[in-house]
């Protein structure tokens, strides 16, 4: 399996680096070098290199070096297990212990599929399509680097420097020879807010039927003839008929007409028109009743939000997926430093004793009585703007996060390093480091990987409740606590809390049923016997 | 053994005695604290008035030394910049100098003459014929519900503390002033004073107290009280530094004619005087325990109003409630213009700390208004039974009130806001369009220019930038931002990044709102860095003048715009020429005819010298980018059981235009009958119609005849 790991590795390596030197987006693989581009910190002006490793003048070295040493990790898992050899008795046993848990090793095979999804990136979520035929040009915006703007699509007008908005594309593009297939959800998780969606309505015997098929009630507009983004009128309805306010708006969307109506009836109009009248006025739109789905939007399959849209415009599901790529990279970064630091320390605490052990100690005490939010606060209020990030809360939270498995790692040591196979190491000559990370660490493992599921669950509730309080990340993140805020603060629109709180509580409860497998497949009761 | 009380006797009497002796000196004490406490505003008017005698010379001295100092650099200026910018600084210090000089040439500050020394030959104006304002059907009666977050501090109308929110409902809004001005007509008519005179130079106004004039005790308003209003702020007894300078500076004197003539003098002659002028009167009866302890002395004590509201005894309950009286016999209550308002006999403040809960009082009829303008409370918390059965109604009603000028602040020392062609730019790709119809379902208006709202002082030739990828672009390539990047953002030929860092409080919506200018300003090739800040970190930021673009707005008030404080040299730059920390000039603007011209609107003789000056002002603002306006409501939208009616009439519709909040115009009342038949109705489960107006009749300015066409089908 590990081999299996390293060749992936490698070949990721080998992928996102060939990638980047054909200037490709390549789902998730392009993630260090974009992570380069937009921190300057991560990248050096350069003049001298080769073009193809050049990006608007910067030679992005995070990206590189981070590939350069995921290669050789690859490397070095190929070498230390080479193909025909197989996992130690021991771990097949634990291995197939924890298949014998079902709920654990479906829920591994859940998780593990989820986060091949996550890794999908753009190629499932995002606003630009995957592959578009313009005039005979094939094209794949999704995944090359370079942006195209509206006029290579043949927009003209105002927008057409911009970068092309495909969506609109796919619309216009309609009845051509031309045509774009978008992404399953054709919207990116931030950065690309809707204003409203619209559906059109049925008037039957002078009675406007809601889209349940009866007499409606609420409001319904027109839009101007040719920009569907303008609303043009807007009436209150009432049991299908209009009723009180009603209001018009000019081309430059300044408020021009109110009407009040009696039981679609028109008492008393006031216009204040340049082109002319009211009946002037009304020919500017289409004359359909629609009805207008504001933000925060209900779920609207045709419309292609299928959880709807939360208040500011995001379509949901791409947001929830945005905030699980967001908390899996969180993971992957985070518990593996935890660990390397609190083990450690742990380990070197319990070995060396004295008061190596209680300075360390002191020390823990000083850390873990500091509080959280306050440094959280000021640190956001410190940083330069450009800094923050994912980057800045994960070292907050790696600050205070190593400290709760050094005493456990301590105890360990502290009862391993009275066993007679550390003495025996000791006496053959091997260094305080061999003795510790060779011999000690190898058996406390049980004791890691039963921690492993808390880290994870842990980190995630703690980024989703920094979010929550607003002292998470910028806004440019998707984040599963601001979507949880913005739910609990709109009530009145179901479809976000739930959406949010179900997704929380799925991802916690797998994470839980792996952990509770593990920690079954570790249990040292299975096979120690003391005679 | 026998207790011999004889030997016993006169020890203990003298521990007797000893123990009673603190007391007896601590009563002395007592009677001794009980002295001071008295008005003392006789012997305290000579010391003031030595004050200001004083004060002015020194002010005369130290502007002539002043004066001279500028003569001297102007002489030796090189630059004509520097000319203008000298030349107006004289100007400047020789208006100050005339300005001291007439107030040393008046003399006294407080003056007490007798009637018979009044000016002969004064023109009094009575404001006879202003027409009435309010309903003819309001009646009398009835408890008026209303909510508030937190109990005031104190109820004080001065001294520590008293500048709270509610020091409004109990004070400023009741109290009559000496003159009112008609929202309408903008005619004056008189309220304390039954008549009123400008002297010749314009700068001193005479008022004629009404006789029947009493405060809500009963006790008469005599033209004395107009002096101790002013003593009782900057007596020792108080800290309070603003009304210190501001008596010292506005005004140059204070004059009583016998018991009911008072005269106010201005250093200067302004727009409005009878306005400007007016003083409010403090009850001298009130405050004859007035001392060193006033503010401990005085803290739950209710100051009795010349108005039609006041406290009356166990009106407050701490913490809980405060109730308002209406006062029966009010002295002003056939005036024309009040007598159909204040109607409600009693106005019950309840403290209700959670917004959701207070709805949700109002919701069972608990509370009877409720402020319902975000869009969020009008399209959706008020879908609800009470509004369809017709118990509750709601109302949008567009009032003439200046609009909060919310926006984006550029400073213009920080680069790349330096360049004009930039900030331009800047102005154009900002998709302010997208933010209202996402954020506040296309219900704002869009703002157009820094003082709008102020009628005719507001420039309506000033139209915001609409958004426009294209302008934006040509914009940016004009100041040399020509190619693109891989990022779709604009750059410079040696690669510098169109990027613009904008700081702002992140709370509520604004980040939301951020987010989309972001999105949609990156179509113009403009990296918008967000500045996410902590909301007094973001103030801080900005009066530091470390940002480069800021988000904000400024509480403003009627009747005119005010600029010398936003854009003013003095607020821009030290004397090191580092921007000035702590002043509202947040652009960091400097140029010499926009100093001309703030100086012009603040200290304008007249409204014609000051509209002239204040609509080049916006021009500028606007030509400059100094200010990239957002979204505006130009209405007030409330929601309120039937009960509560409201003016329609000839005289006035919905409530008086000139205020921020329809109940602060208190011609507004509560129909008992109605209030009986609804409540049987909600018991009975019938319903009324639903009632959802639009009061619209001020929405394009007050035109004096109605021009509203009725649709006849």
């Amino acid at each position: 399996m590990f081999r299996k790991l390293g060749i992936a590795a490698l070949a990721a390596s080998v992928l996102a680096c060939l990638g980047e030197l054909m200037a490709l987006q390549l789902p998730s693989l392009r993630w260090p070098f974009n992570t380069a581009r937009e921190m300057p910190m991560l990248s050096t002006p350069s003049t001298s290199l080769p073009e193809c490793l050049v990006v608007d003048g910067e030679f992005l070295w995070f990206g590189w070096l981070f590939y350069l040493i995921l290669a050789g990790l690859g490397v070095f898992l190929v070498k230390r297990y080479p193909a025909g050899v197989n996992l130690p008795p021991l771990s097949v046993r634990r291995w197939q212990r924890f298949k014998s848990v079902r709920r654990g090793y479906w829920s591994l095979i859940i998780l593990l599929g989820i986060m091949l999804l996550a890794g999908l990136d753009q190629a499932i979520v995002g606003k630009r399509p995957i592959v578009i035929q313009y005039e005979g040009d094939w094209r794949f915006p999704a995944f090359e680097r370079q942006l195209y703007t509206g006029s290579d699509f043949g927009v003209l007008g105002d927008r057409a420097e911009a970068e092309a908005d495909y969506r609109a594309l796919a619309e216009s593009f309609e009845g051509t020879d031309n045509w774009l297939w978008m992404p399953l959800i054709p919207f990116d998780s931030t950065g690309d807010t809707v204003t409203h969606n619209m559906a059109d309505m049925e008037e039957r015997d002078g009675v406007l039927l809601g889209t349940n098929g009866r007499p409606y009630n609420g409001l319904a507009s027109f839009v101007y003839d040719g920009d569907p983004s303008r609303e043009h009128m807007r009436f209150r309805y009432r049991d299908g008929l209009k009723q009180g306010e009603a209001e018009g708006r000019n081309a430059e969307g300044k408020r021009c007409f109110s009407g009040d109506f009696v039981d679609g009836e028109l008492v008393r109009s006031e216009l204040d028109f340049e082109g002319g009248d009211l009946e002037q006025f009304m020919v500017l739109s289409d004359q359909v009743y629609r009805k207008i789905y504001y933000n925060p939007a209900p779920p609207l399959p045709a419309a292609r939000h299928y959880l709807g849209t939360n208040s500011s415009g995001n379509d949901i599901l791409a947001y929830l997926y945005g905030g699980l790529q967001v908390n899996i990279k969180a993971v992957l970064i985070y518990v593996p430093i935890v660990y390397v630091i609190g083990v450690t320390v742990g380990l070197l605490m319990g070995l060396y004793g004295g008061s190596f052990d209680l300075l360390v100690q002191r020390l823990i005490e000083v850390f873990s009585n500091i509080p959280f939010l306050f440094v959280v606060i000021i640190f956001s209020s410190m940083v330069p703007v450009k800094m923050k990030g994912l980057g800045i809360i994960l070292f907050i939270l790696v600050l205070f996060g190593w400290m709760g498995m050094t005493s456990l790692m301590r105890t360990a040591a502290l009862k391993e390093k009275a066993r007679d196979y550390v003495a025996a190491a000791r006496v053959s000559g091997a260094t305080t480091w061999r003795v510790v990370f060779v011999h000690i660490l190898p058996n406390t493992v049980s004791i890691l990987v039963t921690l492993i599921p808390f880290s994870v669950s842990g980190i995630v509730l703690s980024l989703t409740s920094l979010d929550y309080l607003g002292f998470g990340l910028p806004e440019s993140y998707a984040t599963w606590g601001r979507l949880l805020n913005d739910g609990l603060t709109k009530l009145s629109s179901p479809w976000i809390v739930s959406s949010a709180f179900v997704t929380l509580v799925l991802t916690l409860v797998l994470v839980t049923f792996i952990g509770e497998a593990v920690r079954e497949a570790y249990d040292p009761k299975k096979f120690t016997l003391y005679k | 053994m026998v207790f011999d009380w004889q030997n016993w006797r006169r020890p203990l009497l003298a521990v007797l005695v000893l123990s009673l002796a603190p007391l007896v000196v601590s009563c002395q004490r007592d009677d001794a604290k009980e002295q001071e406490h008295k008005l003392g505003f006789e012997e305290w008017m000579p010391r003031y008035n030595q004050y200001i005698r004083e004060w002015l010379g020194e002010q005369v001295q130290k502007v002539e030394s002043k004066r001279k100092a500028s003569l001297e650099q102007l002489g030796e200026a090189e630059t004509e910049a520097a000319r203008v910018r000298l030349q107006g600084e004289i100007d400047g210090l020789d208006r100050d100098l005339a300005r001291l000089q007439f107030r040393q040439q008046v003399g006294d500050y407080y003056a007490i003459k007798k009637s018979s020394d009044l000016p002969q030959n004064l023109q009094w104006q009575t404001g006879e014929g202003v027409p009435a304002m309010g309903d003819p059907k309001a009646m009398k009666g009835g408890t008026l519900n209303r909510d508030i977050r937190s109990f005031p501090a104190t109820v004080r109308r001065f001294g520590k503390n008293s500048n709270n929110g509610f020091r409004g409902e109990l004070y400023d809004n009741i109290d009559m002033p000496l003159v009112g001005r008609h929202s309408l007509t903008d005619e004056f008519f008189g309220i304390l004073a039954e008549a009123w005179a400008i002297s010749e130079d314009g700068r001193t106004v005479f008022y004629k107290l009404r006789k029947e004039a009493t405060y809500s005790d009963g006790v008469p308003v005599v033209a004395r009280d107009y002096l101790i209003s002013s003593y009782l702020r900057l007596s020792d007894n108080v800290k309070a530094p603003f009304a210190e300078v501001y008596y010292r500076e506005q005004y140059a004197n204070f004059t009583s004619y016998g018991d009911h003539t008072i005269s106010v003098t201005l250093p200067e002659a302004k727009p409005l005087m009878p306005l400007y002028a007016a003083a409010s009167p403090a009850p001298a009866h009130f405050y004859a325990e007035y001392g060193p302890d006033f503010e401990r002395r005085y803290q739950w004590r209710v100051e009795p109003t010349t108005g039609a509201y006041t406290v009356r005894e166990g009106g407050i309950q701490k913490g809980r409630s405060i109730k308002l009286s209406r006062v029966k016999d009010w002295w002003a209550k056939d005036l024309p213009q009040l007598k159909y308002g204040y109607n409600v006999d009693y106005i019950m403040y309840h403290v209700i700390q959670d917004e959701s809960k207070a709805f949700e009082l109002f919701r069972v009829g608990k509370l009877d208004y409720y402020p319902v303008s975000q869009p969020e409370y009008w399209y959706e918390k008020t879908e609800i039974e009470p509004v369809f059965d017709g118990f509750i109604e709601k109302a949008s009603f567009y009032n003439i009130y200046p609009r909060v000028p919310r926006g984006f602040y550029p400073n213009v020392t920080k680069a790349p806001m330096d360049d004009l062609d930039v900030r331009v730019g800047f102005a154009y790709a900002m998709n302010v369009q997208k933010v209202i119809d996402a954020l506040f379902r296309g219900d704002y208006d869009r703002l157009e220019s820094f003082s709008e709202g102020y009628g005719s002082f507001t420039n309506d030739s000033i139209k915001a930038r609409r958004f426009s990828v294209s302008k934006a672009r040509e914009c940016f390539a004009k100041a040399g931002f020509t190619e693109v990047g891989t990022d779709g953002v604009l750059r410079t030929e040696n690669g510098n990044r169109l990027e613009v860092e904008v700081t702002f409080p992140n709370v509520a919506f604004i980040p939301k709102l951020m987010a989309i200018l972001k999105e949609e300003a990156q179509k113009c090739g403009l990296d918008l860095v967000l500045d996410a800040q902590e909301p007094t970190l973001s103030y801080k930021k900005a009066m530091e003048k470390l940002h480069v673009v800021n988000f904000g707005g400024w509480g403003v008030t009627p009747p005119f715009p005010r600029y010398h404080q936003f854009f003013h040299s003095v607020n821009a730059f030290d004397d090191d020429g580092k921007p000035r920390p702590q002043t509202n000039n947040l652009n960091v603007y400097a140029s010499p005819r926009m100093d001309q011209l703030t100086m012009t609107v603040r200290n304008a003789r007249d409204e014609e010298e000051l509209r002239v000056a204040a609509l080049e002002i916006q021009q500028i603002v606007h030509d400059e980018v100094l200010f990239v306006p957002l979204y505006v409501s130009p209405y007030r939208r409330a929601a309120y059981w039937r009960w509560l009616q409201w003016p329609n009439s000839e005289l006035m519709e919905f409530a008086d235009p000139k205020t921020y909040d329809p109940l602060e115009s208190y011609y507004y009342w509560i129909d008992d009958a109605v209030k009986q038949e609804t409540l049987q109705a909600k018991r009975q489960g019938d319903s009324f119609p639903e009632q959802i107006h639009v009061f619209d009749r001020y929405r394009n300015g007050i035109q004096l005849e109605s021009d509203s066409t009725e649709v006849e089908e």
